[in-house]
């Protein structure tokens, strides 16, 4: 018997993107909580704004694609 | 620091796993309106392009045991782990064009359910009950278990809880949101755990002066890269071994083969190993063999070495994303699990309850039947899990999850990858095959723990492995070649044995040979040529 299936969509895009950029927020601000060594600070802040901004365009991408 | 020192996570680092936690039932929430049936349920509707299936496949095998456990692994054998990164590509390259296309042509839900139209039931079952009720039970455990230990070792978290709080969570959002939710979940963890490592390599490799500097730090046996003698036996034996069981593994691991059987193409399903093999052959060599080499020079004689990557974890990476390791880590745990959970609902639910038990029920029947699985299998894991804890892995989690891999895969990939092959393998060769290479295996298992293969190797996974694969092969071609004529039972044979090579795949093979002789020729300079 045919069976109607329903419509699946792969678009998690967004949510994921959301996810990264709010960890990517909270290694940003990390040096903000506790003493992290002058060295490593480079370090964290890339990292940091790297999260942010891919979770950022993940976002868009998701919410653009959706549209 | 040695990674006996337990570091606490921060506020704000346990804000980052509680995000990360949310976002993961957040998700299976989002997909549960689209697993109203099997084929979403299970495989995302056959509609994952190939390069996004290949981050899941990347994510379902890397877990905490692969990125502590094979950390480990390389501080305790050296720079000749290296060629199991070289042989991980190899057999990608092979499987991709030889057997994903012809599984994903027939559209079928699992390996066991190909096997079954490419041999017979008999087959088909052989490997549906082998994984369903032994592998899976063991490997998801070993996964649980694996990933708790890790989060002990770093932030000191309680095993059990840990055990059982990761469990519930990757069965909550895989049972409620499918495969969708896993490889939504997939695509994540696969950045998040390797996007720290990456900055602790980079801190690791600056602190040793770099990889020739590394390797006149290292001692001769461990810096021996072509040494004709190895843990594993003479090189030879060893490299083969390494391949042989690469592609027993990519063949028939059944949470691995979901990818491309998920993929919307016979095209995607052979580009996504072939994306995957770029991970293997490139990235994770210098992401976590090299820096776990480095751990040789850095943290010297540890007790355990799966210590080895959490020590240089510890020591080297700043407060902030020492918070996205452990979620990177969890993220592998999650996404090791959930596939591992899909997959056994989906081998239960048609290969075994659909099939043998309960026929011609509604779908909505099989879903709820699914799900029921899903939750007793869970349970089942977390016994297992708990087991491991227990017993405790002495000498390694990533040579306990080799060993018994070496025993189970190697029968199974080689009838696979022969029936893929050739039409001139039946289904008496593919039976008699597998149990004559089960039995091999299991009496090498024996004469190993007996101390008979001691003057072969002193790790003899890979030895197990070849001489499983070539038993079961040589059977499995001498049975059917005295039988006269291959089932097909109207299905053509060119259905299961036609190789079809696109533009995309031709091109990324051939990028990925090419990756591979460069990789190999800078492990050659690197701890060969350099340091004389």
């Amino acid at each position: 018997m045919e069976e109607k299936q329903p419509e699946y969509e792969l678009s998690m895009a967004t949510l994921n993107g959301i996810i990264l950029a709010i960890i990517g927020i909270l290694v940003l601000i990390t040096p903000m909580t506790t003493e992290i060594a002058a060295g490593q600070l480079k370090a964290v802040y890339i990292a940091g704004t790297v999260l942010t901004l891919g979770g950022l365009a993940t976002m868009a991408f998701g919410l653009l694609k959706k549209k | 620091m040695p990674a006996e020192d337990v570091v606490r996570l921060l506020p704000i680092e346990w804000m980052m796993v509680i995000v990360f936690i949310a976002g993961a039932i957040v998700r299976g929430l989002l997909m549960h309106k689209s697993t109203g049936t099997l084929e979403n349920l299970f495989l995302a509707g056959r509609k994952v392009p190939g390069f996004i299936a290949s981050l899941s496949t990347v994510a379902t095998n890397m877990n905490a045991n692969d990125f502590i456990g094979s950390a480990g692994f390389a501080y305790g054998v050296g720079a000749v782990i290296l060629h199991g990164n070289l042989a991980n590509g190899i057999a990608l390259i092979f499987v991709s064009l030889v057997v994903m296309q012809k599984l994903r042509r027939i559209s079928v839900f699992t390996l066991g359910g190909w096997l079954e139209k490419r041999y017979s039931p008999t087959v088909g079952n052989m490997y549906t009950f082998s994984w369903t009720f032994i592998w899976m039970l063991f490997n998801l455990g070993l996964y649980i278990y694996g990933g708790a230990f890790v989060l002990k070792t770093l932030v000191g978290w309680n095993l059990y809880y840990s055990i059982i709080g990761l469990s519930i969570i990757a069965a909550f959002y895989t049972l409620v949101g499918g495969f969708g939710a896993v490889i939504a979940s997939d695509v994540l963890g696969v950045g998040l755990m390797f996007f720290p490592f990456v900055f602790l390599a980079i801190a690791v490799w600056s602190a040793v002066g770099g990889p020739v500097e590394l390797a006149k730090a290292l001692p001769e046996a461990e810096r021996a890269f072509w040494g004709p003698h190895t843990p594993f036996g003479g090189i030879t034996m060893a490299i083969a071994g390494m391949v042989f069981m690469s592609l027993s593994y990519w063949t028939s691991e059944a949470q691995i083969v979901q990818r491309p059987l998920s993929a919307k193409s016979e095209e995607d399903a052979s580009s996504t190993y072939l994306y995957t093999s770029f991970w293997y052959t490139i990235l994770v060599p210098l992401v976590v063999t090299i820096p776990a080499l480095c751990a040789i020079k850095l943290f010297p004689g540890l007790s355990n070495p799966d210590y080895a990557m959490p020590s240089l974890i510890t020591a080297y990476l700043p407060r902030g994303l020492y918070g996205v390791i452990v979620v990177g880590l969890m993220a592998g745990v999650f996404s090791s699990a959930d596939s591992q959970i899909n997959a056994f609902c989906a081998m239960f639910t048609s290969e075994i309850y659909k099939k043998i038990f309960v026929r011609h029920k509604e779908k909505e029947h099989y879903l709820f039947v699914s799900k029921i699985a899903g939750v007793l299998f869970t349970l089942a894991a977390i016994g297992t899990a708990l087991l491991f804890s227990i017993g405790s892995v002495k000498n390694g989690m990533m040579l306990f999850a080799f060993s018994v891999l070496a025993t189970i895969m190697p029968p199974f990939g080689a009838v696979t990858i022969l029936g893929a092959l050739t039409d001139r393998i039946n289904r008496y060769g593919a039976v008699i095959g597998i149990i004559a290479g089960i039995f091999v295996s299991v009496c090498l298992i024996i004469a190993d723990v007996q101390g008979y293969l001691e003057k072969l190797a002193d790790i003899t996974i890979y030895f197990r492995t070849l001489v499983t694969f070539a038993t079961t092969a040589v059977t499995a071609v001498l049975v059917s070649l005295a039988v006269p004529a291959p089932r097909t039972d109207g299905v053509p044979s060119a259905t299961y044995t036609k190789i079809t090579f696109t533009p995309t795949t031709v091109r990324l093979s051939i990028v990925l040979v090419a990756a591979l002789v460069i990789m190999a020729a800078i492990w050659t300079y690197v701890f060969c040529i350099g340091p004389k």
